[in-house]
C-alpha cells in the first residue's frame, strides 16, 4: 500500500540526510502516488519518508511517517492490518483518543503501548519502520508470510532501509557490488534466495522477524515461522477448518475504504475468491482477466464463463505478442530483482489499474497451501526413494553421476545431481523446481566474478525446521521459497508499479494457522481436493481442469519476436540454455546488472556481458 | 585442533540432550576459537541452519532407516576419526563408549563421555560399561544422574564429574502476561494459570503431567477460574484427553499441541506457576527457562530437577507419586502464601539462575574440564 524507507544515524550533513531521503522517495514514486512525507529526528541524524498509496482512511489524516501526540514513536509502514477496527477499539477501552480511521495509527499506539510483542497480534501483510526519539532506536518488522518486502544495509553504525532494492543504491550510500552467493543462489532456484539480495551486504529483513537496532548494533528475533501438525483429524472437520478459514480470509481481505477487484484465470485459486466473495461483497464484485490469440494458453472463455455464472462486472484483455513486447521493456525497467516469473501479475496489475482499481485480490498461493504443484507428489517419492538407496551409496552415486553426464535435458541433470547428494527434502525440492545444476552454476559464475566462493553447496543445504512428514517438508519449502522468494515479491513489486496493491487471501497468517492443523495427507490430497471440497460452489468447469496458472505463452514468443535478444544469450553463454527460461533467468539478471550499474568484482572482460538491445540503460535516475 | 562430537540429536526437536550438545560445541569453541569442530548427529535428518552454526561440520546421519542407522553411524564415526584424527571426542550418547573405546586403543585418541538422563541410569551392556570405564573422563549432568551413572557402571561416584546444562538468558526474560496468548486461549489476564511443558510421550509420562492433572482437579475447587495449559504434543495425547474427560476437566485444561521454539518465553510468561514433578529427568533444563523468566517452580524430588532449583533453594521440591503434595504446592504458591519467598520475586529468581547456570558459569566448567583432560596444553 505505501513505499517506505530511512537512514538512521546517517553522521550527514542535516541537507545530505535530506537529499539522501529525497531520492529514496522519488524511487520509491510508484508504490505511492497519493501522498509523500518525510520525517527528520530532532538531531537531524535519521530520518524516515513514505509514499502513500491510499486505501484506509484516504483523508490527510492517513498521511505517513505519522507520529505519536507526545512526539516520541514516529512510524512509516506498508501493508494491511485487517483486523485493526478490533485492535483500536481495545486500544479506546485502554483511554486512547484516535484523530483517523487509519491502521497506520493503530499500530503506532500499539507500539507504543505494548512494544514489539504488538506484532503478534497483528492480521494482515506488513513492512513496519518505527523511530523512538527517545531511546533513539529504530524497530523493523516484517510480517509472518512476507507479503511485503522489507531490505536493509548496515555499515559503520548507519542503518539504511527500504521497500525496494534499487532505492538503497541510489543513495549511493551502498557499494554497489555483485554477492556471488546470490547469484549462485538465483542461478540454482531463479529467484535470489532470502535473506541474500543481488548486492553484497544488502539484506531482507526474513519474514516473521523483527529487528531492533540501538547504538549502531542490530539484533534480530524470530517472531512467527510455519509449523505443520501432525495431530489426527477427521475429513469432515478438514474440510469445515478450509471453508471457514477460507471464507474469514476473503473477508478481512476485503477490508478498504476504496472499491477491491479480483484476478480471476480459470484456475480453482482464483475461482474459489470469487465463489466465497459473491457471498460476502455488499456491492458488485469487478474481475478481471487477461486472454490470449493462442487458444492453448487461453482461460479467458473459462474466466468470462465463472464471472457471468457469479455475476460479476467483468473486464477481459486480450494480449499478443506485439503488446506483450511493447510492455516487456517498461516490465524489466520496474523489476527490482530479477526473478523468472512477474510478467503475469505486471500485465494484469495493469489492467486492473487501467480500470481504475487499487485494490486488488489475487489467488497467489492456493498452490501451495492446497498442494497444487507436482512437487508434492514427487518430491517427497524422490526423496523416499534416495533414502531407501541409501546402503547402496555408491551405487546412487554414480547412477547420478551417469544422469549428469549422458543426459541433457535439464530435469535429468539435477536428478542426476540429487542422486549424488545426500537425499534431504530440500535436495529433491531443488531437482524439481531448480534451473541450473552446481556444474552449470560453476560455468557460469566466471562471468559474474572470480572472487568468493561459489555458495551452491551452501545454497542446496537449506535447513528445514522438523515438521511431521516429509510432504510437510514440500510445503515449506514451497512456501518460504518459491511462493516468498518469486510469486510474492514478484507480486508485490510488479503490482506496486502501478500503483495497485495486491492482496493474497491464501497467504494470510490466521488461514496458515489454521490450515497447519490439518494432517498432510488430507491437506494436500492430489487434485486439491480439500480446497474443491471446502468450496463447493466452484462450478464443474473450472474443477478437474489440468493446472494452468497464469500462463503466457512464453516460449512462442521468446523464440518467435524475440528471437534475435536470446538467440545472443543462446551462443554467449558458457552453459546453453536449452530452454526458454534459463535463458530468460540469464537475460533478467543481465538487465538487472546493466541497469544497476552494478561492479563486478573482477570480472574477465572477455566475457561481458551483452548488450541486451531491449531495456534502456538509462532508466535510472 | 579437530574435536569430533557425537550426539543423538543435534537440530530436530527440542531437548535437554540437544540444548546440551548446542552449548558444548559453543563453550568449546569459545574456549578453543581456532578448533575445527564436527558433530555427528545420528538422528538428525535436516542440515542445520547456518545462521548460527558454530560447529565446522554437521554429519547429520537421520536419512538412513533406523534399522541401518546404528551401523551406518558406527561407520562414519569410524572413517572420519580415522581421516581426521581429532585430538579428542566428546560423546554425549553413551551406546557408542566402545566405538571411540576402539579408537582410543587404535589411534590414542583421548574421550569423554557425558551421562544425561535415563539412558545412563541402567546400562545393560557389558561392552557398554567397559568402555565407559576407560574413558578419560566421564560427565554426568546433575548429582542425581551421576549417582545412577556410577552405580550402572560399577565405579565410584567422585569417578564421575557433574557438568550442569545451561540455558540462554537472553531468550528467556520476564514479561507481562502476553496479550496474543491470552487472546489465543480465551484467558484474562487475572485468571491463574499452570503451565507444563512437556513431550506427550508414555515412555515420558515420567514428566508428570498425569499427576499435575490429578492435582489441578483439587486447585480448580480453590481457584475455580484457574486454568492448566498443558504444552507440548506427542502419542499419549489421546490417552490424556481421556483422562481429562474422566476427571471432569473439561474447558479447563488447554492443550496447546507443539510449541514453537519462538513462543516458548511468550508461555513462560504466561503462567503463574510452571509445574513439572517428572521421575525421569536427567536435568531439567525446562526450569532454568521458567526461572530465568521470573517464574515459581515445582519439580520432581527424585530426578536431576533437584539440582536445577538448587535444592529446593530456586523451586518447590515435590513427591511426583504424591498428588496431594503436589496439589499443596500448588494452592500455596497461587494463594501467595508459600514460605519460600524467593518465589515471589522475580528479579530475584532470574539473577540467581543465572548465577548458578548462565552461560559463563558453563563455559567456565567446560574449560576446567577440557583442562584436566590434557587439551590445550
Amino acid at each position: 500500500m505505501c513505499g517506505i524507507a530511512g537512514l538512521i544515524n546517517a553522521k550527514l550533513s542535516r541537507d545530505n540526510l535530506e537529499n539522501a531521503l529525497l531520492r529514496l522517495q522519488k524511487q520509491l514514486d510508484h508504490r505511492g502516488p497519493d501522498d509523500r512525507g518525510m520525517f527528520l529526528s530532532r538531531d537531524g541524524n535519521s530520518g524516515l519518508i513514505n509514499t502513500r498509496l491510499a486505501i484506509l482512511d484516504v483523508t490527510a489524516a492517513g498521511h505517513q511517517p505519522m507520529s505519536t501526540p507526545d512526539g516520541r514513536f514516529h512510524i512509516t509502514y506498508n501493508g494491511e492490518i485487517y483486523n485493526f477496527q478490533a485492535l483500536r477499539a481495545e486500544l479506546e477501552t485502554d483511554g486512547e483518543k484516535f484523530n483517523s480511521r487509519s491502521d497506520t495509527e493503530v499500530i503506532l499506539k500499539m507500539y507504543a503501548r505494548h512494544g514489539p510483542e504488538c506484532v503478534r497480534e497483528f492480521e494482515g501483510m506488513f513492512a513496519i519502520a518505527i523511530w523512538d526519539e527517545v531511546e533513539q532506536s529504530c524497530f523493523l518488522a516484517r510480517g509472518p508470510l512476507g507479503i511485503k518486502q522489507l531490505y536493509y544495509y548496515e555499515d559503520q553504525g548507519r542503518l539504511l532501509f527500504a521497500s525496494e532494492v534499487r532505492p538503497l543504491l541510489q543513495t549511493g550510500l551502498v557499494p554497489p557490488r555483485l554477492s556471488r552467493e546470490a547469484v549462485s543462489g538465483y542461478l540454482l532456484f531463479g529467484a535470489v534466495p532470502e535473506p541474500l539480495t543481488l548486492v553484497e551486504n544488502v539484506v531482507a529483513l526474513p519474514a516473521g522477524h523483527w529487528l531492533i537496532w540501538r547504538d549502531g548494533k542490530s539484533r534480530l528475533t524470530k517472531f512467527w515461522d510455519v509449523q505443520f501438525s501432525d495431530e489426527p483429524l477427521a475429513r469432515e472437520d478438514a474440510v469445515e477448518i478450509a471453508r471457514r478459514s477460507l471464507f474469514d480470509s476473503v473477508e478481512r481481505h476485503f477490508v478498504s475504504d476504496v472499491p477491491v477487484g479480483i484476478f480471476l484465470s480459470g484456475g480453482t485459486d482464483s475461482t474459489a475468491i470469487v465463489a466465497l466473495a459473491s457471498q460476502i461483497a455488499k456491492s458488485d464484485i469487478r474481475t478481471f482477466s487477461i486472454s490470449f490469440d493462442d487458444p492453448r494458453f487461453n482461460e479467458g472463455d473459462i474466466a468470462a464463463r465463472t464471472a457471468s455464472h457469479f455475476e460479476t462486472q467483468h473486464a477481459d484483455w486480450r494480449l499478443d505478442s506485439t503488446k506483450a513486447k511493447g510492455l516487456l521493456s517498461d516490465f524489466l525497467a520496474r523489476s527490482d530483482q530479477p526473478s523468472i516469473d512477474g510478467f503475469n501479475t505486471f500485465c494484469v496489475s495493469k489492467l486492473a489499474h487501467d480500470h481504475g482499481l487499487k485494490v486488488v485480490l489475487s489467488g497467489l498461493g492456493g498452490d501451495e497451501v492446497f498442494g497444487g504443484y507436482q512437487s508434492f507428489q514427487i518430491v517427497p517419492r524422490m526423496v523416499r526413494a534416495s533414502r531407501a538407496l541409501n546402503p547402496l551409496g555408491m551405487v546412487r552415486r554414480s547412477a547420478g553421476k551417469s544422469l549428469q553426464l549422458r543426459f541433457s535435458s535439464p530435469r535429468t541433470n539435477r536428478l542426476g545431481h540429487f542422486l549424488t547428494d545426500v537425499p534431504s527434502t530440500a535436495a529433491g525440492y531443488w531437482a524439481m523446481r531448480g534451473i541450473f545444476t552446481p556444474r552449470e552454476v560453476e560455468r557460469l559464475l566466471p562471468r559474474y566474478g572470480s572472487e568468493g566462493s561459489d555458495g551452491c553447496a551452501s545454497q542446496l543445504a537449506f535447513h528445514v525446521p522438523p515438521q511431521p512428514t516429509i510432504e510437510d517438508e514440500v510445503s515449506y519449502l514451497e512456501m518460504t521459497r518459491y511462493m516468498r522468494n518469486q510469486l510474492l515479491r514478484d507480486s508485490d513489486v510488479m503490482s506496486m508499479a502501478w500503483s495497485l496493491e495486491l492482496r493474497v487471501p491464501y497467504v494470510d497468517t490466521k488461514l496458515i494457522e489454521a490450515i497447519e492443523r490439518i494432517p498432510a495427507h488430507l491437506r494436500l490430497s492430489p487434485g486439491k481436493r480439500l480446497l474443491l471440497d471446502a468450496v463447493p460452489e466452484i462450478p464443474e468447469w473450472v474443477r478437474g481442469r489440468a493446472k494452468q496458472g497464469f500462463a503466457f505463452p512464453f516460449k512462442d514468443w521468446i523464440t518467435g519476436e524475440w528471437q534475435d535478444v536470446f538467440q545472443r544469450i543462446e551462443t554467449e553463454s558458457p552453459v546453453p540454455p536449452k530452454n526458454w527460461y534459463r535463458c530468460w533467468c540469464l537475460f533478467a539478471l543481465d538487465s538487472f546488472i546493466s541497469a544497476n550499474r552494478i561492479d563486478i568484482p573482477e570480472r574477465e572482460t572477455a566475457k561481458a556481458l551483452p548488450r541486451s538491445g531491449l531495456v534502456s540503460h538509462d532508466v535510472v535516475g | 585442533m579437530t574435536i569430533h562430537i557425537w550426539v543423538p540429536d543435534y537440530e530436530s526437536g527440542i531437548g535437554g540432550i540437544q540444548t546440551l550438545s548446542r552449548f558444548i560445541v559453543r563453550a568449546v569453541k569459545d574456549c578453543f576459537p581456532d578448533a575445527s569442530l564436527h558433530v555427528f548427529a545420528k538422528n538428525d535428518a535436516s542440515v542445520p541452519n547456518r545462521d548460527n552454526e558454530l560447529a565446522t561440520e554437521v554429519s547429520p546421519m537421520g536419512w538412513w532407516s533406523p534399522s541401518q542407522r546404528t551401523t551406518a553411524f558406527a561407520l562414519k564415526l569410524l572413517r572420519c576419526a580415522w581421516y581426521e584424527r581429532p585430538d579428542l571426542i566428546i560423546t554425549t550418547h553413551v551406546n557408542f563408549a566402545p566405538v571411540a573405546r576402539w579408537l582410543q586403543k587404535l589411534f590414542g585418541i583421548p574421550f569423554l563421555a557425558i551421562g544425561h538422563g535415563v539412558e545412563v541410569w541402567d546400562i545393560p551392556s557389558e561392552q557398554v560399561k567397559r568402555a565407559l570405564r576407560a574413558a578419560n573422563r566421564l560427565l554426568a549432568v546433575s548429582e542425581c544422574t551421576r549417582q545412577r551413572m556410577a552405580a550402572a557402571i560399577g565405579i565410584r561416584t567422585d569417578g564421575i564429574a557433574v557438568l550442569p546444562n545451561t540455558f540462554d538468558p537472553e531468550k528467556f526474560s520476564p514479561a507481562p502476561k502476553p496479550r496474543f496468548l491470552l487472546k489465543r486461549y480465551g484467558l484474562h489476564p487475572d485468571q491463574l494459570v499452570i503451565l507444563t511443558i512437556a513431550r506427550l510421550a508414555s515412555a515420558e509420562r515420567y514428566k508428570g503431567y498425569d499427576q499435575v492433572l490429578r492435582a489441578f482437579a483439587s486447585v480448580r475447587r480453590q481457584f475455580p477460574n484457574a486454568r492448566y495449559i498443558l504444552g507440548g504434543r506427542g502419542p499419549d495425547r489421546n490417552r490424556v484427553l481421556n483422562l481429562i474427560r474422566e476427571l471432569d476437566l473439561g474447558g479447563q485444561v488447554i492443550m496447546t499441541g507443539y510449541i514453537p521454539e519462538y513462543e516458548l518465553r511468550a508461555h513462560y510468561n504466561l503462567c503463574d506457576v510452571f509445574a513439572m514433578p517428572s521421575k525421569g529427568e536427567g536435568f531439567g533444563i525446562v526450569f532454568l527457562e521458567a526461572l530465568a523468566c521470573g517464574k515459581p517452580v515445582v519439580a520432581g524430588n527424585k530426578d536431576g530437577s533437584i539440582d536445577a532449583v538448587l535444592n529446593g533453594k530456586l523451586g518447590v521440591l515435590v513427591d511426583p507419586d504424591n498428588v496431594d503434595e503436589i496439589a499443596k504446592a500448588l494452592i500455596e504458591i497461587l494463594s501467595g502464601r508459600h514460605p519460600l519467598r524467593i518465589l515471589y520475586q522475580p528479579e530475584t529468581l532470574r539473577h540467581e539462575v543465572i548465577a548458578a547456570y548462565g552461560y559463563e558459569k558453563f563455559v567456565e566448567r567446560v574449560h576446567e574440564i577440557l583442562k584436566q583432560a590434557g587439551i590445550g596444553k
